[in-house]
């Protein structure tokens, strides 16, 4: 299975270089999907304590959590220049709004200890608006790379090719499931009456996470021929043909012009 | 309305590119800088309370550490915009250097950033929940994390200054082939040098300001007292190692990059030994006629700093065959630079000939200059940053990559909503920073000075809410 998988992705070190990335953004997504999704629901507290409280959950935390994301850059810098630059490029509004709206989230909750009265509330709502927009900018940004990305004449992208009624869909999704994530955070993290709230949004989140991603997951079918193969029950229904299941970067007749942003990934076996 | 061409668009999205670019990292390095020198300033604060026991360095130490608290905030938020950026703005570029750039970022996160990241939620919230020792111990890695943070960000600064231990490949792409050459590369050491002396430079002059203004308003205040003095020394000792630094700096840069050097001086045209290199004390630099214009200028008194010789003289900026950057801009650059350095040395002799008479804390004159010259090192620095980088023009690796083949090509319409939206947001994150931390420093440090988020940093059991909160 590792020889097929290093096979896969081109050899060891490439191999090794992308579960490195992949392991900074799964750790990002789990920490600060949690400090985000605890950021949007500050819109549902109760009372400015609750939002105080919540406030506190994250404070110590939230730098320590971003900093998966600086890893993650710097990672895909490192030992992808060529996907880093081209994603990035492509991606272009989607994520400067994210670095954007990361930023206020940032601020916003470091000066809110310092704020009163008027400020403390303006900065509550960059705080929600700020986590509501990363999280969004971030599910857009995935499901463009699912969706595929146009390359045409400019080797960079030309900054709106991500747009798509799927990537959109992906951004909602993504803020679900981060909003279930914050509401586990808090159930665990605050006392009563708050933590009773949380465990309930958790409830009705977690379920609705699970129903994005069934949806999102039939809809890659819908968008390429390449998806539905790979995806095709093809492992459990005819067992022995591996090739079938393979994440591989196969270029698809369908798609001429589309650049196929999906690494070769290793094969599940 | 005016239709813009083709070209001129792209030409117009590449000048908002780097105008995006100058204004982010311009903006970022300020805070970059201040947690450097405040990260270093509040381990000594420390490390003397702990020592002698003095409550006052403690006290001191809380009241700086609220301004590090938002400081830091707003400098890691800032950091990772940029370190998307260089993929948005400047994909070609990423692709070309990344091998060699992307580790020492890399390497500046998983050493710097983690241990800073890590350690400044005990040094802010761990004041009761641990050991003086342990609590010492998470300052001094912040403080240490930040001069990591500064040598990898140097090195890789100084790379593209002056390139070495690389080879480049078929496709154009800069690949390592000795780290040890890539990181001490030529102008690293004096750069890193001159950089944290500016950083801690900065710091002392707007601590000082700060001490100054509270000893104007209350002169029986011990702890204003207490940093003004701090940060004098400071200044008395590191203004004049950093004019040193600095000459050094200038004849690393001579070496390796004898245009910017050339573009500092304003001189066109190469001298004549006999005439030697004159000091322009001031001048018009036109691009257009290659010339300056409005000269005031003192003979050979250049060549003295440039070639330590009378009759030393350096290549005009006529003999690049026009790969010169614009030349008023490091002109004058390096004129605000110097000038405030000046400025700085001379407030440091001052306050030691004051103290010499045993006047340093009355006398309200030099109280006030002190108080004026609380942006001056921070402009310093970036008035010198502005040299270097803008002096580095027209190539982002000095020599090997021109600027307007590293640039994405980006259309015109996108980098202006981005520049938009990054100038509104800076506008509310620099605008909120900025009354926040002038709040906090308008109140003087009092006895028994609270730490950050005083509620958060005590024992959690008045908060029911958030009871495990910062545990």
């Amino acid at each position: 299975m590792i020889a097929a998988a290093v096979q896969a992705a081109g050899g060891l070190v490439p191999l090794l270089a992308g579960l490195a990335v992949a392991f900074a953004v799964f750790v990002y997504i789990i920490l600060d999907g949690a400090d985000l999704g605890t950021g949007m629901l500050f819109c549902l507290a109760a009372d400015a304590r609750q939002r105080s409280a919540m406030a506190d959950t994250l404070l110590p935390v939230w730098d320590a959590n971003e900093t998966w994301l600086v890893l993650a850059g710097g990672g895909m810098f490192a030992m992808f220049p060529t996907a880093f630059a081209v994603l990035l490029t492509a991606l272009y509004l989607p994520v400067m709004v994210m670095l954007l709206a990361l930023a206020c989230r940032g601020v916003a909750l470091a000066y809110r200890g310092e704020a009163k009265g008027r400020m403390k509330f303006w900065l509550d709502i960059l705080l929600c608006g700020g986590s509501s927009a990363a999280g969004f900018c971030q599910g857009v940004s995935l499901g463009a790379v699912l969706h595929g990305l146009p390359s045409g004449a400019a080797p960079y992208g030309n900054g709106v090719g991500w747009y798509s009624a799927f990537a959109l869909a992906c951004g909602l999704g993504l803020m679900t499931g981060y909003g279930a994530l914050g509401a586990c955070w808090l159930a665990w993290r605050t006392t009563k009456p708050l933590a009773e709230r949380a465990r309930r949004l958790a409830a009705i989140g977690g379920a609705a996470t699970v129903l994005a991603l069934i949806g999102l997951g039939l809809w890659t079918l819908r968008l390429n021929p390449d998806y539905a193969v790979r995806w095709r029950l093809s492992c459990m229904m005819d067992g022995r043909s591996r090739s079938r299941c393979c994440w591989r970067s196969q270029r698809s007749a369908a798609a001429p012009h589309s650049w196929r942003a999906a690494p070769s990934w290793p094969c599940w076996r | 309305m005016m239709v813009l061409q083709a070209s001129q668009a792209s030409h117009l999205a590449y000048m908002l590119s780097r105008w995006q670019f100058g204004f982010t990292i311009s903006f970022h390095i300020l805070l970059a800088a201040f947690s450097i020198g405040l990260g270093s300033y509040l381990m000594v604060l420390e490390g003397v309370w702990l020592f002698t026991g003095r409550s006052m360095f403690i006290d001191v130490y809380h009241y700086w550490l609220k301004i590090l608290a938002i400081n830091f905030a707003a400098g890691s938020v800032t950091g990772v915009i940029m370190e998307y950026q260089i993929g948005t703005n400047w994909g070609p570029w990423s692709q070309r250097v990344g091998a060699v750039m992307g580790p020492l970022m890399l390497y500046e996160v998983m050493t710097a950033f983690f241990l800073e990241a890590g350690f400044l939620g005990i040094m802010l919230f761990g004041r009761q929940r641990v050991g003086r020792m342990l609590h010492f111990v998470a300052t001094c890695a912040v403080a240490l994390g930040s001069l990591i943070s500064a040598g990898f960000i140097l090195a890789a600064n100084s790379w593209m200054q002056t390139p070495a231990g690389f080879s480049i490949n078929q496709q154009g792409m800069f690949v390592p082939e000795s780290w040890l050459h890539i990181i001490f590369n030529p102008s690293f050491p004096y750069r890193f040098v001159h950089m944290v002396l500016a950083a801690y430079l900065a710091t002392a002059a707007l601590v000082g300001a700060v001490g100054a203004w509270h000893l104007l308003r209350d002169p029986a205040n011990q702890r204003a007292a207490l940093m003004f003095s701090m940060a004098f020394w400071m200044i008395t000792v590191t203004a004049p190692l950093q004019i040193a630094a600095g000459d050094k700096q200038g004849d690393n840069t001579l070496r390796y990059q004898p245009a910017k050097v050339a573009a500092m001086e304003g001189d066109w045209n190469t001298g004549t030994p006999s005439a030697g290199e004159p000091m322009v004390l001031f001048a018009w630099p036109s691009m257009a006629q290659q010339r300056d214009l409005d000269t005031v200028a003192i003979p050979h008194i250049a060549s003295l700093y440039l070639r330590h010789d009378w009759h030393g003289t350096i290549n005009g900026l006529k003999t690049f065959s026009g790969n010169i950057p614009y030349v008023p801009l490091v002109f004058f650059a390096f004129r605000l630079m110097v000038g405030l350095g000046l400025l700085l040395l001379a407030a440091g002799l001052t306050s030691l000939a004051l103290r010499w008479r045993g006047r340093f804390y009355t006398t309200r004159w030099f109280q006030y200059c002190a108080v004026a010259l609380a942006p001056a090192g921070f402009v310093a620095m970036l008035a010198g940053w502005v040299v270097t980088e803008a002096g580095r023009q027209p190539y982002t690796v000095y020599g090997l990559l021109r600027t307007d083949h590293s640039n994405s090509a980006m259309a015109l319409p996108g980098m202006i909503t981005s520049m938009g939206l990054i100038l509104a947001v800076y506008a509310v994150i620099y605008g909120a920073g900025f009354v926040m931390t002038v709040n906090i420093l308008r109140r003087a440090p009092a006895e028994g000075e609270d730490g950050p988020h005083p509620r958060l940093a005590q024992a959690p059991a008045g908060n029911d809410d958030a009871m495990e909160a910062a545990r």
